[in-house]
């Protein structure tokens, strides 16, 4: 039997299935993943965690890309910030972006702590990607 | 960057779509997280929550790129997005965006290698590696045999399962056959409220078979 026609008996069989789902009141589906799962509220708040972290992925992947056609493209030495501002300025700078643009702050944060030397690092990509200018006041090496 | 479809319509944003992610509610979750399971059987997924996130993480693949999956935000809502998506994985599984991007390239056999990368939306620097990547990929018949091979196993696997429930193996042969549930419903010449009996029994055996929990 070839693989689409296995492929296509699958699918008719999950079609049916959806259809079943799709059938369920609330009270029915919850009772069925109660009976699997026992507190339904805590195991959904798993799944949509679980959820936010695979678009956090998928933006740190993009930005990753991005960074990389960034290098790539260009014949002349990638501007990287030598001589860096303060920490405190490149928190208020980061912060400032990570407000302006929200998807910048899901892909570095993903809500964990980030020491000096993880702000400091989040500064030089920025600046190489060109989302932020470099800062050559107020700086120490 | 906004992103429009051919007709006009408006495309999410990363930030759009991860909003959404958090305004999905119970109702929603939990029906998405049951019809998820459905696409276990053939394919790659051990859960109902992997195949979700692959959803996800292709709905955001999509966000300024000609590939990847697009939600046309102000026609279509969020769930129903998620929905459509993973009917487009049915046929691939985890690691095969590439998969999705070749099928429209079986009748293109004489196409130069540069043709299908341009195809693909191959447009980096490295363009040569990438050929040889490329080259690999699609000449990776084990792999292609290996899912042929689990597709088969997972039939046989549902047709054993009910052979001891006549009426569920009866609607499993009429929908092997018909391929359409309306279809097969006549062909096993059940009333509405028996197809819906036997159906139901049917999807609670498929969830026993393939358990699709995460093991986190």
């Amino acid at each position: 039997m070839s693989e689409s026609s296995i492929k296509a008996e699958l699918a008719a069989l999950r079609q049916a299935a959806i259809e079943d789902i799709e059938a369920l009141s609330d009270a029915e589906m919850r009772q069925e993943l109660e009976s699997e799962c026992g507190n339904v509220d805590a195991h959904l708040c798993g799944l949509k965690s679980a959820m936010r972290d695979a678009a956090a992925q998928a933006l740190r992947d993009q930005l990753i890309v991005a960074k990389t056609k960034v290098q790539g493209a260009s014949d002349r030495s990638v501007v990287v910030a030598k001589v860096r501002p303060t920490i405190e300025t490149i928190k208020r700078l980061i912060t400032e972006l990570m407000r302006a643009r929200p998807s910048v702050g899901l892909a570095f944060r993903d809500g964990k702590k980030q020491t000096d030397e993880d702000w400091q690092t989040t500064y030089d990509d920025l600046v190489e990607m060109g989302l932020l200018k470099s800062q050559d006041n107020d700086h120490r090496p | 960057m906004e992103q429009e479809t051919a007709l006009g319509e408006r495309l999410a944003t990363a930030d759009e779509i991860r909003a959404a992610i958090e305004a999905l509610t119970s109702t929603e979750l939990m029906r998405l997280e049951l019809i998820a399971r459905t696409y276990i059987p053939g394919s790659d997924y051990q859960s109902g929550q992997e195949v979700l996130n692959e959803a996800v993480k292709r709905a955001i693949e999509g966000c300024g790129r000609k590939t990847g999956r697009h939600w046309p935000i102000d026609r279509v809502d969020f769930a129903a997005f998620l929905l459509m998506t993973m009917r487009g994985l049915a046929s691939d599984s985890r690691q095969s965006e590439l998969m999705t991007k070749t099928d429209s390239l079986d009748s293109d056999a004489q196409l130069s290698t540069a043709q299908v990368l341009d195809k693909l939306g191959f447009h980096t620097p490295e363009v040569e590696q990438q050929k040889i990547d490329l080259e690999d990929e699609i000449a990776d018949e084990a792999a292609a045999e290996q899912r042929r091979a689990r597709a088969k196993a997972d039939a046989d696997k549902i047709e054993g399962f009910f052979a001891d429930d006549q009426e569920v193996a009866w609607l499993v042969l009429c929908l092997k056959i018909e391929k359409m549930p309306s279809k097969a419903r006549d062909e096993a010449g059940l009333s509405q409220t028996q197809y819906e009996t036997v159906r139901r029994r049917m999807r609670r055996g498929l969830t026993k078979l393939f358990p699709g929990r995460s093991t986190k």
